[in-house]
Parts: structure tokens; sequence; C-alpha cells
């Protein structure tokens, strides 16, 4: 039986919940001062008694879920918890993303009973394993890794288990820190424990397990009201993930993440059954990535005015066999889970989530993109210019485009949606620390996929060894030869990854001429594009080293976008004068003002030239008899309605043109565009298996989609509603 | 010939003023040094108007003509929204910025983060979460060829026509003033020196501001952005101190006027105008100085200051005797790297919202502002707010509310709360005004204890000082929660921030990041910190603030210099400023200089979070030099008259109507215990002491509330 507790009571309980939630964190935090976790790499929660999450505040998303995963271990595998018990967990193959990220998790008892759970995780800078920093990139299974530490207590009735802690501490490149960050985990806890009891002394275990209870009860409602107000039907997306091949020719091979997403009335079954199979490379993630990836989408999208806990979760379903490169199992090697196939995952549940919100007026503005292409690793090492070793991860990655959404640009440079408030250091504290001379932190113009709302740019850094004779990278991405950030309704996707390196380049002579260095074709030395995973890449004194990350894709076709903004945008070197004209067909006159009736000269041209390449739909007919029922709607790009016979067919909603009907998929109703390397940004691969192919109307050729799918041709439909006959 | 001393916070609404009468001082109650509080509105296109209103208040009650009161006035200080408001309503100079080649999208990439100065809910809701504009935009900012590295050295020297073209370039983009921030600037400023001169040649008389100059700091982004600041808003400044100085001098002001700056210190208006962004803070920071002064008399070296306002509430701390500073100040959506009083705040206040959603009763953060405000001002607002509730529970008297100037509608504040409170959870008028009251103090508590508990305090060991509009009628609720022995409303609490202005001492911060570390694993950091080095880079810093300050009039011999480090463990982020004892340090100096920083750390952040073996690292030496503006001694006793008995009034408290007593003004004594439930009426304030609380008036006429 549940308690009521009053309105007035329950939000006073529910803020004092945050402010322990956040006490604990701070203490976190405070005691731990690692790096990582000051990077937001951590999280703190407080759960339910049965695990479920009930404050959860805005960290690193990606690894959200697997404390709620932990404690269900906990509970399963133990009958005897008792107060003052402290649950360790890092097995990414039972409840963590991988090895680095180890949870803590405390049950608060109340009268004999467990009323909550509090948890925390750290991402440690180390735990062993056959490279330092313990992302094994060229690990073939599990037991080259960092340590693997099962469902355990590390303190049980307050008294620490020495041994336990010893052997994981023991295990690390770094004893102190981890040990450090231990310390911290327990005192976060201890911290937020005795608040916990105090809030319970004050106002009653029960009402505070009501105010629990009632606040996942209210964001599980809410979503399932909002849910309601969706069409049922099956949303596909499909991402893929891009690896070196392991042969001498440096070929890439690409693992598929399909995401099949079935909507019936408020629940969601995501199912991911048809991905690639495991293999024993890098990349893979376990059960835990995938449902952090799924996790942090409900969160971010359907959560973004509803409270967040696991409310909104319950009415969630994430289908997927074992074995699978989302579901990878003993002996496959995962500690590259946290940055493997569960972004690729977040990509393609993100395009069906999209796909969607789009159907509805009043949540189209809640649907973006593929958010977050790849983490881009950039782990370096060596020896400092003070004479002592380093090694540090360099969160300059970070700072990617965002998505574009129905209504604005992405965010340039810093634009993720897993770590929303989180951010990279200045170049002046990290060439404080590292013998590395920044040549260049910038955004790159274009990398943000063009559309009529365009993708975020992001940045490129280049580094060159100072004070020290080399320093060693150890590198790690995908996205490099097909775009992860595929556009929405005619955006394009943006640009891909690259880690690019110049040896022998002679840079530190040629500045110290007073010559400036603008991009690294301007150097001289050998010039090489690194293989997305490079596990000890040499920079020596002399060579300069550059990543480029993985940009937004854009929302709408470019060439619906309000020319005055692409003017601003060239003004303000978002946007080149090339792309302005080739992608946007924007002209400008000398002054930067738009020139229009050169615009509209030129976008008639290049409408002209897409009618002339487009392959037009088998079924074109697109008539149909009497009156338009149940109109509605499909982001930029559709308008639906009902026929007079019970049909479902689409209009193009920009020249209102009638298509065609639903039944056999939107796509066989619209015209195809394969699209070229000058159709697409400047820094697009894509990969020789797939084609970039924009779906556009047949009679005004306005770009409806673009997507990244297989040279002959998807086999999946971005939607299919049910009921009716379409 | 009597004298005063005069301090003023002009605010957005209300210009608060006190006039303090020296020895000799003519108030009809001829007590000298007494503080008299004065209120009126702001005129914002004429700053100096609001205090001329006070003034004529001031004067008028002493029965001396304005102009012969401001002739006898020795010290004139204030505070300002002026760079704030320039700031965050965009009315700036445009400034041409110049960067170091490859770095000129530092500004615009903000380091990556698109959520400083927003809340949780903003940053959850993704899809409006975005950075704010660039304080300058792209277009105005241009490379040049150039590169200093860590150690001070030129990695590519300047190439002084690309500074001519750049410059060409920003001037085409509308530039109207010039920011120079280069990388490394702080350990080399040679090249910006350099361009600097080939401003004034290419662009005569341009005002030009060199982040080596105005802020020697690492980090290039908050360098940047707080130079850039800093030159579009000193022509702003400056013209509105030369029309403010004027005004003032014309009807009669023969002293200097002083501004108070973020850093809680007061500076010269020709100091200022050289930086103009270390004054956005300017008035709320004085109630934290006006805190720290009477908490320093009356014995309390430990207090949390807590300013209820119309639209936010807003903490600050005083610790062992000194305000706790913040090394940066957030202004808007921007983070200046500046020194400031420390002062979080939320969007608590007496305007905050009250609203049902999903069955569920949540205040603020949303305001109804001054306008329409609260429903119960009548002037057009519908929803209730926070007053709305205090004025149904009977602790407002509508007939008292700002000294009469506004009545009171309770109809309109018991329908608001009934239509979209009460209704819609089923409650009680008075229950959901109470509800709301409660959820207000709960939120405000949670944020004191907060702010105490990340500086690794316990509340309990602070007293609560209440000020502001709301501060001293909310105080025994969330004072009361946090378990604080002791809530002082002080005598001063309408006009605090003015009256801490008045005690402020000219301050003069200076500022350079010179990076030094220890090996790993040294136990005598003097050796790898060497006293030598350390006392000529503080005595370099010193001798600027002191040139400054004496400039500014101070007495050489009145100075005091305070030098400190900021500093942290090398394998760690966290930075402490860790003062010296001494102003010329030994080997011993500098060891315990380490010692102490190792204590506050682990006091803050935890025993055993020290991490020494792995070395220590100093980022930034400062001096901060004050001298003491000359002041009147003064007199805030209570003035107690006796004039009959206290009155009795109904408040609805704990689910009942109960009978509270009802204090003025003139109950007031030295010694006055009051039992609780109990109201306190003041001319601009409204005191409340709880059920389960006593009150007693001590010597300065702050009334002290602790629980039975």
């Amino acid at each position: 039986m549940t308690t009521a507790v009053d309105p007035v009571t329950y939000e006073v309980i529910r803020h004092k919940l945050w402010s322990i939630n956040s006490e604990g964190a701070t203490t976190v935090e405070h005691v731990s001062g690692s790096p990582v976790v000051h990077a937001t790499d951590y999280n703190f929660g407080i759960y339910t008694a049965a695990g479920e999450m009930a404050i959860i505040g805005t960290y690193l998303l990606t690894p959200i879920y697997t404390g709620a995963m932990a404690i269900e271990v906990f509970l399963d595998r133990y009958d005897d918890i008792e107060p003052g018990d402290v649950f360790i967990i890092n097995d990414p193959y039972l409840a963590a993303m991988h090895q680095n990220d180890v949870q803590f998790c405390k049950p608060v008892f109340r009268d004999g009973e467990i009323v909550a759970w509090l948890g925390c995780m750290a991402h440690q800078v180390d735990l062993g394993g056959m490279d330092p920093g313990s992302w094994c990139t060229t690990a073939t299974d599990v037991f080259q890794e960092g340590i693997r530490i099962p469902p355990g207590r590390i303190v049980r009735r307050d008294v620490l288990n020495q041994e336990l802690w010893d052997t994981i501490v023991l295990n690390s490149r770094m004893h102190d820190t981890v040990a450090n960050d231990f310390r911290a985990f327990l005192a976060g806890l201890r911290v937020a424990e005795q608040r916990f009891h105090e809030l319970c002394d004050r106002y009653g275990a029960a009402q505070v397990k009501a105010t629990m209870e009632r606040t996942l009860d209210n964001s599980e409602a809410e979503l399932r009201a909002m849910l309601r107000e969706l069409p049922d039907g099956v949303y596909e997306h499909t991402s893929y993930l891009d690896r070196p091949a392991g042969s001498a020719d440096g070929d890439i091979e690409l693992l598929q993440v399909p995401c099949r997403m079935t909507k019936t009335e408020d629940r969601i079954v995501f199912d991911f059954s048809d991905s690639s199979p495991q293999s024993p490379a890098y990349g893979m993630t376990t059960r835990g990535g995938l449902l952090g990836a799924v996790a942090t989408l409900m969160l971010c999208t359907f959560g973004s005015d509803i409270a967040w806990n696991h409310g909104l979760m319950r009415p969630v379903e994430v289908v997927a066999p074992d074995g699978l490169c989302v579901t990878a199992v003993e002996p496959m090697p995962v500690s590259g889970g946290a940055a493997g196939a569960n972004w690729t995952a977040t990509c393609s549940a993100g395009g069906a989530i999209a796909k969607m919100l789009s159907f509805s007026e009043k949540y189209e503005n809640h649907a973006f993109g593929p958010s977050d292409g790849s983490w881009q690793l950039n782990q370096f090492g060596g020896i400092d210019q003070h004479g002592e070793p380093f090694a540090s991860m360099y969160m300059d990655s970070l700072l990617w485009g965002g998505p574009a959404f129905s209504f604005r640009d992405g965010v340039d440079a810093g634009g993720a949606m897993v770590i929303l408030a989180g951010g990279a250091t200045d170049v002046e504290q990290q060439e404080m620390r590292h013998p590395l001379l920044y040549l260049w932190r910038r955004q790159v113009a274009d990398s943000g996929g063009a559309g009529t709302f365009r993708g975020g740019n992001g940045i490129q850094f280049a580094l060159t060894p100072v004070d020290t004779t080399e320093v060693t990278g150890v590198l790690g991405t995908h996205g490099v030869a097909v775009p992860n950030r595929t556009g929405l309704f005619g955006g394009l996707p943006g640009s891909c990854a690259r880690f690019e390196r110049v040896t022998g380049s002679g840079v530190l002579d040629h500045l110290g001429s007073g010559r400036p260095v603008g991009a690294l074709t301007e150097l001289a030395g050998e010039h090489q594009v690194l293989p997305g995973v490079s596990p000890a890449a040499r920079i020596a004194h002399g060579d300069v080293f550059e990543c480029t990350v993985q940009n937004g894709g854009g929302y709408g076709d470019p060439l619906l976008r309000d020319p005055a903004l692409v003017a601003g945008d060239v003004s303000a070197g978002a946007v080149s004068l090339d792309a302005a004209a080739r992608l946007y067909g924007v002209a400008l006159s000398s002054d930067g003002a738009v020139n229009e009736s050169g615009t509209d000269s030129l976008r008639a041209s290049i409408r002209d030239a897409r009618r002339a390449r487009m392959v037009a739909p088998v079924s074109a007919d697109g008539r149909c008899s009497g009156d338009r029922h149940s109109r509605g709607i499909w982001g930029a790009s559709l308008v639906t309605f009902v026929d007079d016979e019970g049909t479902r067919h689409a209009a193009c909603r920009h020249c209102d043109t009638v298509l065609g009907p639903l039944g056999d998929g939107w796509e066989s109703i619209a015209g195809r565009v394969v699209l070229g390397p000058e159709d697409l940004g400047s820094r697009v691969d894509v990969h020789a298996d797939l084609a970039a192919v924009a779906y556009v109307c047949p009679e005004c050729v306005t770009a409806l989609w673009v997507d990244t799918e297989p040279v002959g041709g998807k086999d999946w439909r971005d939607f299919a509603l049910a009921g009716g006959r379409a | 010939m009597p004298t005063y001393y005069v301090a003023s916070d002009i605010g957005g609404t209300f210009t608060d003023t006190v006039v303090i009468d020296a020895d000799g001082g003519a108030r009809p109650d001829g007590r000298a040094g007494r503080v008299g509080r004065y209120k009126s509105s702001t005129v914002p296109d004429n700053p100096a108007q609001g205090v001329l209103d006070t003034l004529e208040l001031a004067a008028e009650e002493r029965g001396v003509p304005l102009a012969e009161l401001l002739g006898a006035v020795e010290v004139f200080a204030h505070g300002t929204t002026i760079a704030t408001n320039a700031m965050l309503e965009g009315r700036t100079k445009k400034v041409g910025l110049i960067q170091t080649r490859g770095f000129g999208d530092t500004l615009t990439i903000m380091r990556g983060f698109k959520g400083i100065g927003l809340d949780e809910e903003e940053v959850k809701r993704f899809r409006t979460l975005v950075k704010q504009p660039a304080a300058v935009p792209r277009r105005l900012t241009a490379e040049v060829t150039e590169r200093i590295d860590y150690a001070g050295r030129v990695v590519c020297p300047l190439d002084e026509a690309d500074v001519r073209r750049a410059l060409a370039e920003l001037r085409a983009a509308g530039a109207e003033v010039f920011a120079v921030s280069l990388l490394w600037s702080f350990a080399n400023g040679a090249h910006e020196r350099r361009v600097a001169e080939i401003i004034a040649e290419e662009v005569p008389g341009a005002s030009v501001t060199l982040s080596s100059e105005f802020l020697p700091r690492i980090g290039e982004y908050e360098r940047t952005l707080t130079t850039a600041v800093n030159a579009s808003l000193r022509p702003v400044l400056k013209t509105s101190l030369d029309s403010f100085e004027s005004t003032l001098s014309k009807a009669g002001l023969r002293a200097d006027p002083l501004l108070m700056q973020s850093n809680g210190g007061l500076a010269t208006f020709t100091e200022v105008e050289k930086r103009a962004a270390a004054t956005v803070m300017s008035g709320p920071v004085g109630g934290v100085v006006a805190s720290q002064f009477l908490g320093a008399r009356s014995g309390h070296r430990n207090v949390v200051t807590t300013d209820m306002g119309g639209t936010s509430f807003d903490v600050g701390l005083v610790l062992d005797g000194r305000p706790v500073m913040s090394n940066t100040t957030l202004i808007g959506r921007d983070e200046l790297a500046l020194p400031s009083v420390a002062v979080r705040a939320i969007g608590a206040g007496a305007g905050s919202i009250a609203s049902v959603r999903g069955g569920v009763l949540q205040v603020g953060p949303e305001s109804a502002g001054a306008r329409p405000g609260p429903a119960c001002y009548g002037r057009g607002g519908t929803l209730p707010t926070v007053a709305d509730a205090d004025l149904v529970l009977g602790y407002l008297n509508p007939d008292n509310f700002l000294g009469g100037r506004l009545t009171l509608d309770v109809d309109k504040a018991r329908g608001a709360i009934d239509e979209h409170v009460a209704k819609p959870t089923g409650l009680t008028v008075e229950q959901a005004a109470e509800g709301i009251k409660t959820i207000v103090d709960a939120r405000m508590a949670d944020l004191v204890r907060q702010v105490t508990v990340e500086q690794g305090y316990d509340p309990t060991d602070f007293a609560v000082f209440a000020y502001g509009g709301a501060g001293p009628l909310h105080a025994f609720s969330y004072g009361a929660e946090l378990g604080c022995p002791q809530i002082v409303v002080p005598i001063t609490a309408s006009v605090h921030s003015a009256f801490g202005i008045g005690c402020s001492d000219l301050t003069m911060v200076e500022e350079l990041s010179k990076p030094m570390q220890t090996p790993p694993g040294t136990t005598d950091h003097a050796s790898a910190l060497p006293p030598a080095e350390l006392n000529a880079t503080f005595d370099e810093l010193a001798a600027r603030a002191r040139r400054d300050l004496v400039a500014a009039g101070a007495a050489e011999d009145s100075i005091r210099y305070v030098r400190s480090v900021e500093i942290r463990f090398r394998a760690q982020i966290h930075v402490l400023t860790v003062p010296f004892e001494s102003d010329v340090l030994t080997a011993a100096d500098v060891n315990g200089m380490v010692e102490r920083f190792v204590e506050v750390y682990e006091g803050r952040f935890g025993k055993g979070a020290a991490f020494l073996e792995g070395g220590v690292e100093i980022t930034t030496f400062r001096v901060v030099a004050t001298s003491p503006v000359p002041r009147a001694d003064f007199d805030t006793g209570a003035l107690g008259e006796a004039a009959g008995e206290p009155g009795l009034r109904k408040v609805f408290s704990g689910g009942e109507w109960r009978d509270a007593t009802v204090y003025r003004a003139e109950h007031l004594h030295d010694g006055l215990h009051i039992e609780g439930l109990a109201i306190v009426e003041l001319r601009d304030t409204t005191v409340v002491i709880g059920p389960g609380q006593d009150a007693e008036v001590d010597g300065s006429g702050d009334i002290v509330i602790r629980n039975r």
C-alpha cells in the first residue's frame, strides 16, 4: 500500500532529495579531484528499494543506466544484504559499459528494510590491462584488458573489505588515484546516507518512499500520455560502425546497428536484433552500453520537459539477443565499450525516435538527428617538459557540433547530448602541463551538415611536440569512413572524424621564421591520414598531429535556408563561399550581402540538376479520390492524409503535390538521387559499400530525406504506420 | 560644523541611501552618529537623480537645504548597476578583438560549455540548450600571426603588417574600441604591447585594453572574454560616471565619489574606468560586506548572508570574519575571471509564482517581477506569488508595505491563490498559502545548506543574517530549518547593501599568473618555490597596487597588503587561494603555506583528499591592497519610545489561525525580549519571530532570533 503524501510535503521532500543527491555528487567530485571526474564522467544517484532511478543529474549520460542494472544484480545474487554494506561492480557483461567504470552502491535501511539505494560511478583513470589508461584498442579478448570486478561487497557491515580493495588498487597503474576515487565514493555515499536518514527522521520513511514512487509514477504517466499522442507504427534507422579490417592494405570494414522501434499505444520496443554479430576487436559494447544508449535518448528527447527518473524507462523494452556487437558477451574485448557500438546505437535509435516525433505538429520540434557520432579518443603519453612521465586524455574532441532541429541550428563546438554540461580545458592549461604546442584550435567551416537549419560545426586542433623528443598517441574512433551524424528531412550529414599526421614538417622552424601555418597542406613532410584505431601513433619532434571531430547533421533541404542566414554564416566563417553556392545555392555580392536574383537562378539550376539525375519513383501515380481526412505531417517533408477509401497517402509538404499511397513505404513514392562528393560537405566520406542518397519530391525536387544506405538499396523503411492500409 | 558620510546602492527599482551624521550631527533627536536610512525610486537614465531624491529626504529630516548637506559630505560611496545593465542589455561599445593566429574562435568555442549560468532544469532540456552569443561576434575578431609558448618564449614573431591588416579589417567591420588577448601574453606581454603601439598609430586615440595589463592570468578563454567585456564597458561606464559626478557636483557635492567593485572594495572613478568589468556585481556584494561589518561588532565570525528580494534569493558567506571570495564573477551566462565576493542565487523571491502541474505544487523560478508584480500589488498581476501568500497568511500588513506607499489587496491575493493553487490541489486558501511559503522556505534552506556544505562547513556553525525586501519575514523559517543558532535581522536590513558600501575600504587587486611546480615527492617545497622568486613577484604586484591606491588618495602607510597564491595539487583540478601571513617570505613561510593549503583543502574536500606526493602547482600570484576610507563612528542603536502596548494580529501558521504580537519600530529598545509568534513592523521591513522562537533587540538595534 502506498502512503499518501500531500502536495506541499511532496515538493519539499522532492527538492530535498535533489539537494541530497547533489551533496553526494559534490562530495565525490571534491574528494576525487580526478580530471576525468571533473569532466563529469561520473554520476551519483538515488534509487528506489527495487533499484529504479529516482534522482538523476545531468552528468555524462551514457553510463546512467548501469547503476540500476547493478542494483538488480546485487538484489538477485545476495539474500544477506545488511545495513553498512557497500557493493561494488565493474563487470561490463553484467552492469557497466567498460571496466574503467566502477560502480559503488549502498542500501539505505530503515527499520530493517531497504527503503532506497544510493549509487555512484566514476571512470577510473587506469585499471590495468595491456595499455595505459585501460582503453585496450588492440585487445582480442577481455583477459587482455583491465581487471574485471564481479558483484561483491567492498564494505561489509561498515567494515572495509581490505583484501578486495587492495586487489583492485594493485591492479591499477595509478594506485593512488584509484584509491582516492574509491575513498571519494565512500565519502559521498556516507554523506548522502546521513542526509537521507535525516529526511526520514523528519518526514517518516513512508513519506520519503512515497515521494520517490510518485516522482517515478508522474514521469511515467506524462511519458505515456505523450506516447499516446504519437502514431502507432514501426520506425527504423540504421547507423554504421567502421573500423580497420585488420588487413595490411588499410581496408575499413563496416558493422551495422539498425534500430527497429515499434510504438504501440503507450509503449515502445527498441529492437536491435539485426545488428552485426560480436567480433574480437575494438568497438564492441555490452548490454549495459546498449541500455545506456536508449536511456540517454529517452531522457534527452521525451524527458526535456518531464522530470528525469526511471519512470521514463518503464514503458520501454530493449530487444537484442546476446552475442551481437551491441550485446557482447565473454570473452569479447569491451574496454572500448564506452565509445563503440553503443554510440552507433544512440545514432540509430535517435534517428528512429526523430522519425516518430516528427508525425506530431506538437512534438516535431523535439526531434533531432543522431546527436553524438563517436568519442574520439586522443590519449597522449611520454615524457613532459619537466622531465616527468605524463599520460593525458585530451577532452578537446568533445567539442563537436550539435544536431539541427526544426527551428534552430545545431550548437557549434560543444553540441554534445551525452554530456549536456561538459566542456574542455583552455589551450594554456594544456600547454602548461603537457609538452604539446597547439597550432590551432578552431571551428571548421562547413563541418556541420547543411540544411534549412544547419548542423553545428565542430573543431579541429593540431599539436606539435615541444621540449620533448616524441609523444605517443592512443587514438580510437569510428565515423572516419561514414558519417554517423545523418540529417533529418533533407538536411545533409555532418563531416566525418579524422586523425592526420605530418612527419618531418619542420613546423617550428617555419613559425620561427615568421611564416604562419594555416593548414597542414602548407607544411612540408610526409602527410598521412591515420586509421580510426591507432594504438601507438608516434608523434616526434617536428611532426604535427591533427584531430577533426564528427559533426551535426542538418535539418531540411539546404536550398530552403533563409539566404540572409547563409550570408551571416559566411561572414562569421561558419560556411564557406563555395558551400554557400554549391550546397545552399546562395549567391553573395562582394560586400557579403545576398544577391537575390543570383540566388534564385543558382537554386533553380541546382534543382534542375537534381531533376536530371533523379530516379523517378516506380509508383508515380499521385492521383487519389475524394476528400482528404485525418491530415497529418511528417516533419518538414510530408503531409499525410486518408482518402475516402481509407488509404493513407502522402503529399510533399513543400509543394503539396500528392506523391501516392504509403502502403509500400514512403521511399517508393519519392524520387531518388544518389549524392556524390559535390553534393555533400567537403569532409564527408562515404564507404564504398554505402551510398549517400537523397529522397526527393518528384515534382519540386526538394530533398525530403538524405541518408547513407547500402549501395544495393536499403532493406528497411523509415516508418510503417499501424492501422488502415498504410 | 556637521559632516556626513553617505553611501547609496542604486538598484534596478530602488535607490537606497544611508547617511551617517558625524560628531556634531544636527539630527532632531540630538544623537550623533546615527544611521539615517532613505529609499527612493531609481531613475534609470539618470541614476544621480535617485541619489539626490534620497538625500533630499535626509536634508528635510535634518532641516538643512540639500546643497548644504551635500557640501558637508566627507565621503560619498555608491554601488551601481550601470555595467551590469549595459552588459545584460547589450548596450556596450563594439569591440574589435585581436587574437593569436589559429585561436580566433576562442570566444565562440567557449570551451564547449553550453550550460554556464543555467539551472538543472534548463540544462536537461536539450532542444533549447544553446550557447549564449559570444561576447564578440566572429566577424569582429581578427587573428594576427605571432605565437608565444608556455615559457614565454617567442615561437613565431609578431607580423606587424598583419596587425595593420587586421586593424583595417576590424574597423571596416565596425569596431569602436579594441581588446587584445594573445596566447601566453601574461608570460610575455611584448607582442600585446607592440600591437597597442600599432593601434595608436593606426587609430589615434582609440580605447585599447590589453589582456597582459588588465588581467595577466592563465586561461585564454576567460582572460579573453573578460578583457573584451571590459573593453566594451569602459566607454559606457565612463560616460555614465562623468554625468553622475557632474550632476552631484552641480548639486553641491565636493567629495570625490567612490564606486563599489565586485570584490567588495571601493575605488575611485579614475581607477574603475580602467576596470569597468570589475563593477558588474557592484550592488549585491554590499550586503555581504555589511554583514561582515556588523557581524564583527556583535561577535559573529561566521555568517551566512541571505538576501531575499523580489525575484531572487542571494546567499553569501563570511568565514572567520572575511567574506568568501570567488575567483570569478558570474554575470548572466558569462563567467568573468575577476575576483568577486561569492554570491549564489536561485529564483526564489517575493515575486516567485506558484503553480500546480500534474497535482504537484511548485514555486518559482518564474517571477512576476515588479510589473505586473504579485496579485496583491493590484498592478494587473493575476498569478499567485510568495508575497500573496505572505499577505493571506497575515504576515504582511496591507497598510504598511513599502512604508505605506503601496496598499496591498488581500482579496486579489486570496483570489489568485484560490484559483491557481487551492482549487487544483483541493486545499483551502490558507493551507495553499502556507504550502507556498513552506516550499519556498525549504528551497532557500536547501540552497544555504548547499553553499555552506560546498565550502566544507556545517550550516549550524553559522549565524544567518537576513535582509532584502522579504528576507526578514522568511528567515525565521529557513533559519530554523537549517538549525542555525541565531538569525539576525540587522537594523539596516532595508538598506543593507548601501550600508555595506559605506563600510568598505579602498581596494586594489593585482594579479599575475606565473606557473611554478614542485616535482613529485617534494618535501621541502621552498626548494622548488624559491622565496626570493616569490618575493620579487609579490613586490612587483604590491608596488603596482600601492601606486594606484596612492593616486586614489590613500596615505602610503595606511595601506595593508594580503599576498596570496592560487595553488593546487598537480594531479588535481581544484584551485584554492591561500594567503601568506607575512610580507617578506622565508623558506618557512613557503612550507607553511603548503601545509595550510593541505589543511584547507582537506577541510573543504575531506580528509585524505590531498595528494601532496604528486607535487603542487602555483598558477597565480595575487596582492590585495586595502586602505580604510575615513568613516564616522556610528550608532545604529534602537530608539524605543515605548509608545503603548504592542498589538495583536491573526496569523495562519501550522495549519491554524494564531495570535501574533505586533510590534512597531517605536516599541524597540535595547534588551527588548520578544516571544514568538510575533511580528515586528519596521518602516520598510516586516520581521517575523516564529512560534517556538524568542528574539532580543540588541544594543545595535539588530533583532536576534533564537530557537527556544
